[in-house]
Order: C-alpha cells, then structure tokens, then sequence
C-alpha cells in the first residue's frame, strides 16, 4: 500500500516536470516527422520509408535517453526536498527505491507505447503489424533496463549533474555507434567492429528481423541478457542506496 | 519526569573528524527541549542519526526504553521531523504535501482527511490549502514544513531551525504552534541559532559544541550558574581595526585584566565576560586605547541565555 502511495506521488511528480512530459509526449512524433521527412528521399525503394526506419531507431533512442528519468526522480532539485521527507517516514528504502524505478518505468513505457500503437495503427511506422506486441514487448524490456541503469547510476555518483552528463554520453556514444542516425559501418573496420559491440545494435537488428523477416532470431536471448542487467542493475541500486545521501 | 529518549555517550565519526564525541543527554515527556550550539556543533548529525537517518559508531540511544537499532520503523512512525530544508512538493497543493507525506504514517480515509485539515490549521495554512507551494512566501512554506511533520500526530516532534530567514510574523506563529503542540502532549526537541527563541520556548536546554555537551538545564539553573557574571560588548571603528589584522595582533591582553573570563571578537565587536563584583571597565576601555583601536559603542548584560554561550562556547551563536 505504502510502495503504491509512493509510485502514484513519484508518478505525480513526473507530470509535473516539463522536460519530462515534452520528451515523452512530443519528442517521438518531433523525432520521427523531422529524419523521416529529411531522409524521405533516400528510403521507399523496397517498400521501407524513412519514416518506418527513423519510427523504429527514434523510439529506441528516446528509450536509452530515458536513462536519465530514474535519476531525475530521485535527485532533481524540487523534488529532492519531498524525498528528503520520505526517508524520514516509515518506510522501507525498498519501497522508496522501487517506486522511483516503477513510476519512471510506467510514465515512459505508456507513453511511448501509446505512441508506437498509434504510429503502427494508421501505418505511420512499420512496427511489425501482426508482430506488433513483440516488438512492443522488446522495447519495453529494454526500457526496462534504461530506467534500472539510470537507478543504479544516480545511487552510486549522487550528483544530478555528473550523472546526467554520464549517462547522456554513454547512450549518445552507444546510440551513434548502433548507426541508427547513420551507417558506421563505412567510417572504417574498427568503427565497425565497435558498432558490433553497441547492445543498441543488436536490439536495432532484431527488431528490423522481427518487422521484416518474421525472424526471431536472438529474440529471447536479447530479452532475458535485458532481464538480466535489469536485475543486476537493481542490485547495484539495493546495495549502494542509502537515505541519508540525499539529506 | 518520565524520559522518552535517553542518549548516552553518542559518537558518530567521518573518517578522522569526531562529528559527535560523546554526547550524552534525556529528553522528558512533555518539554521543549533547546538545541544549542554553533555551526559545526553536530547539531544537525545528532538529529539525522535521532531520525534514524544516519547510523551512530558508538553509544546508545533509546526511545521509550526500545533501542534505535533494532526498532527503526517503530520509532520512525513515533516520530515528526522538521529538517532545516524544505522537505516538501512545491509542484502540489498545500493539502496534497500533508495528505501525502501523513499517508506513509499508515493514515487513510476520513481519519487522514482530519489530520490534514487540524494541522494545516495549527500553522494557520487553512485557508491556502489548495494553493500551491510555488506560490508561497518563505514563512509559508516553513509552516507547511511544519504540518507535513505533524499531521500524524508524533510523540517526539524534532525541528531543525525551522525559523530561518522568514518575517516576524510567521516566525511567531510558528512558536506559538509549538507551545499548542507541547500543550497538547507532543514532546519537542527544537534547535535554533536565535537565543530570543529558546528563551521564550525551552524548558530546558542543551548546548553543544564539537561534537559534545558543554552544559545542559532549565534557563534558571543555567542563569544561576553564571549570576556573577556580566558582558561588554565593545564595539570598534573599523576604521581603526586594520592592526588587528595586519600584524595579527590577537586580544590576549585583554585576559591580562583582573576578572575576564571570557572573550570573543566577532563582527567588529569584542564580547567579553566578566566577573560582574569586579569593576574592570576603565582597564577595558584604557587597554583597547593603547592599541589604538577607537571604540564606537559600549552594552553592559548582565544574565543572559547569549553569554552563557558565548562563554561556554568562545563562539556567538550564529558564528
């Protein structure tokens, strides 16, 4: 009852912080409109448009930058004071923590998963029609994993700002080196074979078979390494969390 | 009286620096009790580690007779904490701020509501409940600080400085609210800087620094171990202060003169105790002469909560 009280206020919160409600609510169309009517010129050839490629890799890459949301919960400077009040109440840092994760994890997730349905529904962006629920599925995973790595990050630097910047750099550098902005592959083989390294990559990789080939090939490995470093992340996050940082 | 809180031998270390060395003290049922004590007097860790925020390193403390390390959750449901910060949503209504932060005490339906409500009235924020903190003058938001941490009803009610920088006017609602509460049956443990306020509210007092008690008492047992003393306050020209701190001349020689006891410099200003039958004024005032220093303005006090922490301190309550 007490975790529930806490997700709904962490929940509250993330309404009522603009950056957060512009990126979740604006930047997917933003994203999608603007690379996809850019690049509409180089794409259409086998019945791919740019919008369903840059549909696809703008999702995915607002889903690593959400990476800073968990932080921002539990650091940003107006609510930083509330939190302040939560350690002193009863209340486990469990409870606390876990509720950052989930109202982060739920405000997100909707969001774009209501924007993804409506994107697949009026066939803005090929998210895989009949494989629609899969490919929703790994992105949410995914997204599972962003705001548990945020989590774990923020309670181990515990400055909003250096980890804000940390974060930021990380998934810029693993979202280029995915190539999802542009081909890397021809910036040479040691570019290459970073690109090969990007998780982001794989995901992108799969999700492209799912949508086009019907293959699943990597599919449940994917999701259960996601699941994996979710959990690993949140034992990070159990083990280095404690209140009275943040007093 | 009944003690609720027993508090022997506290030690708290980060790293080489003794944060709290030994402090020792009781807090009865029913009282105000006052927290004095400089910056850096561990004032603030004493209270997080009372919240059971921080851990301690040694010593023992005990809430109605329950050790706080193996009843953490019991005693934090027991009790309300006022921290220095503003500890609240400014993004949400007054009554949301209560409602919410009462509702981690275990508090819901009609029983909630009512809590919310009596303790937004006891800061007098009734009226303002639906508006939000955002729009709120600093007083507002301390009294709002203050019914976030008592609309569940503790019985140990902990503020830290919760006057800082707001009007007059809010300042003396706040005291006011803190006299019902002890009236009402709370007990109170109220740190401050501004001496007015512990003399007007404390029952008793506490002075800390470094880390350590340096005295403990009611207002009358404290007067009456310093009744023979008096306090100068001298104050310089700053125009004729520069000697003192070019050539580092330090005021030793004013411990020369028969009598002082005690002597701080702060503000351009020389704080000195002395012992009140000895007339040692002429000497004071000669001395500070042949060194030059101008003299602006004298006060003679006598018996007052600020000298006996100046002198037991050597510090001036907000240095």
């Amino acid at each position: 009852m007490i975790l529930w009280t806490l997700i709904k206020q962490d929940f509250r919160n993330l309404i009522t912080t603009p950056v957060i409600v512009t990126v979740c609510m604006f930047y997917p169309w933003l994203l999608v409109g603007m690379f996809g009517f850019i690049f509409s010129s180089l794409y259409g050839g086998d019945g791919v448009t740019s919008y369903d490629y840059y549909g696809v890799t703008m999702i995915l890459y607002l889903i690593i930058s959400s990476v800073t949301v968990t932080p921002n919960t539990f650091m940003e400077n107006k609510l930083r004071q509330g939190n302040i009040r939560i350690a002193y109440a009863p209340v486990s840092k469990v409870s606390i923590y876990m509720s950052k994760i989930i109202s982060s994890y739920l405000f997100v997730g909707i969001s774009f998963s209501i924007h993804m349905m409506i994107m697949n529904y009026f066939k803005i962006v090929n998210f895989g029609g009949d494989n629609f629920s899969y490919i929703l599925v790994l992105f949410m995973v995914f997204l599972l994993f962003t705001v548990t790595l945020g989590g774990a990050v923020c309670v181990i630097l515990k400055t909003e700002e250096l980890t804000n910047m940390v974060l930021s750099n990380i998934s810029s550098i693993l979202a280029v080196l995915s190539g999802m902005f542009f081909p890397v592959d021809s910036l040479g083989k040691v570019v290459s074979n970073l690109s090969n390294l990007s998780p982001l990559k794989w995901i992108l990789n799969s999700s492209f078979r799912i949508i086009y080939d019907n293959n699943f090939e990597n599919y449940i490995a994917i999701i259960f390494g996601l699941i994996l470093l979710s959990i690993a992340s949140l034992i990070i996050m159990h083990m280095n969390y404690k209140p009275e940082d943040y007093i | 009286m009944e003690s609720i809180l027993r508090v022997k031998n506290l030690k708290k270390y980060y790293k080489e620096n003794k944060a709290i060395n030994g402090l020792s003290f009781d807090l009865y049922k029913g009282e105000i009790l006052g927290f004095l004590g400089p910056n850096g007097a561990g004032k603030s860790t004493t209270i997080n580690i009372l919240s059971t925020i921080l851990k301690h390193d040694e010593g023992e403390i005990k809430f109605f007779g329950r050790d706080i390390k193996d009843n953490k959750k019991w005693i934090k449901s027991q009790l309300g904490i006022v921290p220095q910060e503003l500890a609240i949503f400014e993004e949400i209504p007054a009554y949301k701020n209560v409602e919410f932060f009462t509702s981690l005490y275990g508090l819901r339906g009609k029983e909630l509501r009512n809590a919310v409500l009596e303790a937004l009235k006891m800061v007098g924020l009734e009226d303002k409940k639906d508006s939000k903190p955002l729009t709120f003058s600093g007083g507002m938001k301390r009294r709002l600080n203050i019914a976030c941490a008592i609309a569940h009803k503790p019985k140990i009610l902990i503020l830290d400085e919760p006057t800082v920088g707001i009007d007059p006017q809010s300042r003396n609602h706040i005291l006011e609210s803190i006299k019902k509460l002890r009236d009402n049956g709370t007990t109170i443990i109220y740190t401050t800087h501004y001496m007015e306020e512990v003399e007007e509210i404390a029952d008793r007092i506490v002075i800390m620094d470094s880390g350590t008690k340096v005295a403990e008492g009611t207002i009358a047992e404290l007067m009456e171990s310093y009744r023979n003393t008096r306090m100068y306050k001298i104050s310089i020209d700053s125009t004729s202060l520069s000697p003192i701190y070019k050539n580092k001349i330090k005021y030793d020689f004013l411990y020369e003169i028969e009598g002082i006891q005690k002597v701080v410099f702060a503000d351009n200003c020389f704080s000195i105790t002395t012992i009140k039958e000895i007339e040692n004024l002429d000497k004071i005032i000669l001395s500070l002469i042949d060194r030059n220093l101008k003299i602006s303005h004298i006060t003679s006090e006598e018996g007052n909560l600020e000298m006996i922490f100046l002198k037991l301190t050597g510090k001036k309550l907000r240095d």
